[in-house]
């Protein structure tokens, strides 16, 4: 952060002279130090996955989720504060509850997407509150086709093929430059995910870390839910050998 | 009604409109089967003949809920029943509601919709398996409800009920339950004015929950007494 506060990062309600809004760039910095998540749409779906670093043994595998199921065929992934994108969740399983109650039909992706955006941008322009802490991927699969979407704190939404958020983003986004969208499948996606978030984490100076992977596909039914165990399982195994050698060399 | 109703009080809608006929249900040996027709009328006008009056409910759709009376209440429960399914799904903590755990909450709600004044309008079977267990219970729009080994609602309280206390066995065949729900289904629609031959079937075994497609009853109406009537006996018989 270059300019760093002089008085006018005490409120979202205040312009710098320079035309920035303080609180929300560091309510972005909270995401960029976060773990990281990657997306990627497919021809026959969307695949989710993120890093969880294991903060203890003792911890019980696959607590503190980070990939959470919103409607049948949608879903969200977090980075950032966790108890903040937590609040998103339930706002977007409301919205996706209320929009199927009233229209028949499960909610768009876009609007998914425009209705937490317009939520969370509303947290940067009163005093009262702070901006949300966390970015979210958001996943759908309705009758629109396979979708991505990424919201940022400052309530910007933007569709993807394949994006990243978290600290890894950067090099996890030119990792995924390297797919082929048009022919990859969703089974084949969870493997490269898993890849492109070993390819991001360095063992020698990071936690160990859990991953959790999720899709919304044919082969799911076009429900969104975790990969099965034994797809988890190779892509780990797959992303650990990935990494291994990415070390050797 | 409502033309009698004091001014200061309100009145929601008590009275049914499009409703749906008798529901009747036993269980045999390994599984429950449920019948209801296919018919949802308009008043006494046969308006809607082909309509589905069961479903299968829950996150797995292992329970069968099958309902007489309103139709759109009918239709309103299972959407109440969807929304709480895909949170269920959403939580994906391997729980979902059984049967008996359905049937609870329903009765919670029919119970206290009724207590607002402004009930759904149906009486309600459900019917599951889980753990081995078969499950057989009912609920009306007072919000009363029980569990049984046989169960008809409608005119079949009157009409079916003695016949399957007079035909059911516990240990009853999957083919002997289908036989003496269909001869109960066809008395049904031989003196209630409001029922239809045409019947759908559910089936709650072991193997899952399943809705059949609809079928005929055969009918025989060239009984001597159907032919001649009763109006001769000057008893107010027809």
């Amino acid at each position: 952060m270059s300019s760093i506060g002089t008085g006018y990062d005490q409120s979202t309600t205040t312009f710098s002279p320079d035309g920035r809004v303080f609180q929300v760039e560091y309510a972005t910095k909270a995401v960029d130090i976060s773990s990281t998540a990657v997306g990627i749409r497919c021809k026959d779906g969307v695949v989710m996955c993120v890093e969880k670093p294991k903060l203890s043994k003792m911890l019980v595998e696959g607590t503190n989720r980070r990939i959470m199921t919103v409607d049948k065929h949608s879903g969200i992934c977090i980075s950032g504060m966790i108890a903040d994108a937590r609040q998103i969740v339930n706002y977007g399983r409301r919205e996706a509850t209320g929009y199927l109650d009233f229209s028949g039909s499960p909610i768009p992706g876009s609007v998914l997407a425009s209705r937490i955006s317009m939520m969370m941008h509303t947290y940067t322009l009163y005093w009262t509150v702070r901006p949300f802490g966390a970015s979210v991927l958001i996943a759908s699969y309705a009758e629109e086709g396979p979708q991505l979407y990424s919201v940022d704190p400052s309530g910007v939404s933007y569709r993807y093929f394949a994006t990243a958020i978290g600290k890894g983003k950067n090099g996890a986004k030119s990792q995924l430059e390297k797919l082929d969208l048009t022919t990859l499948t969703a089974r084949e996606a969870v493997i490269e995910a898993a890849k492109v978030i070993y390819s991001q984490h360095d063992p020698s100076k990071e936690k160990p870390i859990e991953l959790e992977i999720s899709w919304v596909c044919d082969e799911s039914n076009k429900m969104h839910q975790l990969v099965p165990p034994a797809l988890h399982a190779e892509a780990e195994a797959a992303a650990k050998a990935y990494r291994e050698a990415m070390d050797d060399d | 009604m409502q033309a009698h109703a004091p001014e200061s009080a309100f009145t929601r809608t008590t009275n049914p409109l499009v409703t749906g006929g008798s529901v009747v249900a036993l269980k045999y040996a390994g599984g429950v089967l449920v019948a209801t027709d296919t018919l949802a009328s308009y008043g006494s006008l046969a308006r809607f003949e082909n309509v589905c009056r069961m479903s299968t409910v829950g996150m797995n759709h292992d329970v069968l809920l099958a309902a007489g009376g309103d139709y759109s209440d009918y239709q309103q429960m299972l959407k109440m029943i969807d929304i709480r399914a895909t949170q269920e799904f959403a939580l994906d903590d391997g729980a979902a509601l059984s049967a008996s755990e359905m049937h609870h909450w329903l009765t919670r709600i029919l119970y206290q919709r009724r207590s607002k004044m402004d009930p759904l309008w149906n009486q309600i079977v459900i019917a599951g398996f889980r753990d081995g267990q078969v499950y057989l219970g009912t609920s009306d729009l007072y919000g009363t409800m029980y569990t049984e080994d046989i169960i008809a609602t409608g005119l079949g309280a009157h009409m079916a009920l003695p016949l399957l206390r007079k035909g059911w066995r516990a240990d009853m065949s999957e083919a002997e339950a289908r036989k003496l729900l269909e001869d109960c289904m066809r008395v049904l629609f031989y003196r209630d004015t409001r029922a239809s031959a045409n019947i759908n079937i559910g089936k709650v075994d072991a193997s899952g929950c399943t809705v059949s497609a609809p079928i005929k009853l055969e009918t025989f109406w060239e009984h001597p007494e159907f032919v001649r009537g009763g109006g001769h006996l000057g008893n107010g018989s027809w």
